[in-house]
């Protein structure tokens, strides 16, 4: 990515106006913000004008690349190009809002079912296939990372020390990424040619 | 449902805003912090966690709403605002910075998706087992496991399809 989002004209817009159109799109997008792409088009620049669909783009993935939820990102950096800091907080507040509640209902609603009942049952093999995902998640990552074999190699090294300085070694989770995440840093050569990060393919 | 009341809303704030700087290059690192933190010091029950985190794939919006869940087990209300809390003041600073200076930052940036890409892989493989590891995992039901980790790892399925099928199958189970 060689651009980063225009946010010198931000057209003059209401912060309910933006709180409303982050709601919405909160409520009614599905499956993250790259499976919400189209929605998301729709509702900021065919209907809206208020980016482009290159800026979408750009946006979508700076989002990727920050220290912090995509889709989330990515909602505070249209409130940001739109109306500042403000802009920015009101934006993925205001996404994030429908789906938190609705959480936060059905955690309050739901409570953790004994062995052996429907309930239990279901929690049991739920956290199973949580486990199944956890791992596929890492295995995902790992592959579709684009770097040298000598820094893969050295990848999957970074890869099974977590685990293993941390349930075998009884080393901290923080201090084990912060060192792994420097040394990886050091260490780990982008493919030639590849002047771009190419990480974890976009999974939330 | 307050499962725990050494947490205060505070503490739920500190580790939420800590754990999203771990989701650099996409990745869930936030899990393996809150797994580190909560679950495995048994603060948490590993099926609560599991929970709302499925919960969390099925709602609209952002995955990560699945944090209000968790913060609600640590605090109570107070403990999900203050989740909620913790990871919006941290992406509000993290998607201003990224609009305003993202250009001067970019190589640095890039550079350590690199890295973090393998290192929140490993943070995930350690949230994995220890999540894993108070189940008392029975033999045959590894292969859920298995199926999930491929499914979504090679076949990329949806980890809401994976999760609504463990859930159906865990159903299916206690019928039969």
């Amino acid at each position: 990515m060689s651009s980063t989002p225009d946010v010198s004209s931000p057209p003059s817009l209401s912060l309910w106006t933006l709180a409303w159109i982050f709601f919405k799109l909160g409520a009614l997008a599905f499956g993250g913000m790259w499976a919400a792409m189209d929605r998301i088009e729709k509702e900021l620049v065919i209907q809206r004008g208020w980016i482009t669909k290159e800026q979408q783009v750009a946006m979508m993935m700076t989002a990727a690349l920050i220290p912090a939820p995509k889709f989330l990102a990515f909602g505070g950096m249209v409130g940001y190009s739109l109306r500042g800091y403000v802009g920015s907080c009101i934006a993925l507040t205001t996404l994030i809002l429908p789906g938190a509640s609705v959480v936060l209902v059905a955690v309050m609603v739901s409570s953790l079912g004994e062995p052996g009942t429907l309930l239990g049952t279901v929690q049991h093999t739920v956290s199973l296939g949580i486990v199944g995902l956890l791992i596929g998640n890492a295995v995902r990552m790992a592959r579709q990372s684009k770097v040298k074999l000598s820094s893969r190699l050295v990848g999957c090294g970074l890869w099974a020390t977590v685990p293993i300085a941390v349930h075998a070694f009884g080393a901290s989770l923080l201090l084990t990424a912060v060192i792994t995440l420097v040394l990886g840093a050091w260490l780990i050569q982008p493919l030639p040619g590849d002047g771009l990060a190419q990480g974890a393919l976009p999974d939330e | 449902m307050n499962e725990s009341a050494s947490v205060s809303a505070l503490d739920v704030m500190g580790v939420i805003m800590m754990s999203t700087l771990f989701s650099l290059g996409g990745g869930n690192g936030q899990i393996a912090l809150i797994q580190d933190y909560w679950v495995g010091p048994g603060l948490l029950e590993p099926a609560l966690f599991a929970w709302a985190y499925a919960i969390g794939n099925f709602v609209p919006g952002p995955k990560v709403s699945f944090v209000t869940g968790i913060g609600y087990y640590m605090a109570g209300i107070p403990g999900a605002i203050a989740a909620l809390a913790g990871i919006v003041i941290p992406t509000t600073i993290g998607a201003s910075i990224a609009s305003h200076w993202y250009l001067k930052f970019q190589r640095v940036i890039n550079h350590m998706t690199l890295s973090a890409t393998f290192v929140i892989a490993g943070m995930m493989t350690t949230a994995a087992y220890g999540l894993a590891r108070p189940m008392e995992i029975a033999w045959g039901e590894y292969i859920i496991v298995v199926v999930a980790a491929v499914a979504f790892a090679w076949k990329g399925l949806d980890a809401m399809y994976i999760i609504g099928g463990s859930g159906l199958l865990g159903a299916v189970i206690w019928m039969i």
